[in-house]
């Protein structure tokens, strides 16, 4: 249990993760004593898409005002203060790497939203809430570092109040075979649990949840790396963006995940699933 | 600041026993172990967590010794 995890965060921590987005905010001219989460979308939405991908699955379901939401490796917490800023939910964010959790804490004040979302140090595998905590589970492109799917989605559905959604917004293995390394989830494939989307799906099922809503985002996807890595390619890495985040080699994990969608190496999905 | 309505989420992770509150940190009602808060954001990683006297590995643990966690 203890290697698994302490790999993957070693993959995520990299160190000086808060002073590095501070000091790439000040370079983009952002006021830190103005800052809003629209400021922060560029860098702290770590997954394909960004911000774009996160108002996608929000609208996928209606999310009344004050639900209890917990999200699943919540990263830097840009979709746990998107949720509270947006419908006004209370939002508990996990993660199992120290740096995320302290730099998501962090940039919750500086946008003002330190009383509407917390983050808590924890496994994804070993979440530390009562059964039926939670309104609505939210999570992006965390269970392809994690091989115990059943624990994962059975966690999920522990955690979920009867009645209560799962939405997620993830990465599956596609029908071209095994995806270019390193991706910005590994660096090779020892942390990388890719499953095809049909098994997933049917591990999802086998704890209770029943899929409403499936959806491709492949060719979405790879759209919006195509228009990326043309904007790269004209302009130069931004000061704000997801690079920031992927250490030295941030250039090769972006075109990689291009590749990869392009050879259908790898699979996008959004979907919602209820507890019943 | 701590949010203590939130805070009262908290389960252990391992047997999902209620916690107490203690200082800085949050105690297992069950089996003990101790998790730290620091700049107030608990890390509930078990393996993380100061176990109590007498467990020297997360096997030792009553919750684990009696099946209601896993260690896998």
């Amino acid at each position: 249990m203890n290697d698994p995890s302490s790999n993957v965060e070693s993959h995520y921590g990299r160190g000086r993760v808060l002073a590095t987005v501070l000091e790439a905010l000040k370079a983009a001219g952002k006021d830190l004593d103005r800052l809003t989460t629209l400021d922060l979308a560029p860098v702290d939405e770590f997954h394909v898409r960004g911000r774009e991908a996160t108002l996608d699955l929000a609208r996928l379901v209606d999310i009344p005002k004050g639900r209890r939401v917990l999200d699943v490796g919540c990263g830097l917490g840009g979709s746990a203060r998107f949720l509270a800023s947006e419908f006004h939910c209370d939002v508990t964010g996990v993660d199992l790497t120290q740096e995320y959790v302290d730099a998501a804490a962090r940039l919750a004040t500086l946008v003002g939203l330190g009383d509407r979302v917390t983050f808590r140090r924890a496994d994804a595998i070993s979440l530390p809430f009562d059964d039926a905590s939670f309104d609505l589970v939210w999570t992006e492109h965390v269970q392809m570092n994690i091989g115990a799917k059943a624990r994962f989605y059975g966690e999920i559905a522990r955690v979920l109040r009867p009645g209560g959604t799962l939405l997620f917004h993830d990465i599956f293995q596609g029908e071209g075979g095994p995806p270019h390394f390193p991706v910005p989830w590994a660096e090779e494939a020892s942390i990388s649990h890719l499953v095809s989307p049909a098994e997933a799906r049917r591990e999802i099922e086998s704890v209770g949840l029943k899929v409403a809503v499936w959806l491709d985002r492949g060719e979405a996807a790879r759209a919006w790396f195509e228009a990326a890595t043309a904007r790269l390619e004209a302009q130069g890495p931004p000061p704000l963006g997801i690079h920031l985040l992927l250490g030295p080699t941030a250039r090769t994990k972006l075109q990689n995940v291009a590749r990869n969608l392009s050879e259908r190496r790898i699979a996008v999905v959004q979907a919602v699933a209820k507890r019943g | 600041m701590v949010n203590e309505e939130l805070l009262k989420l908290l389960v252990c992770p391992m047997g999902k026993a209620p916690l107490r509150r203690d200082g800085d940190t949050l105690v297992c009602t069950a089996c003990g172990p101790r998790f730290a808060i620091q700049d107030d954001i608990p890390n509930m990683l078990i393996e993380e967590a100061e176990l109590p006297q007498g467990c020297h590995g997360l096997a030792d643990l009553p919750c684990v010794k009696e099946g209601r966690a896993r260690l896998d």
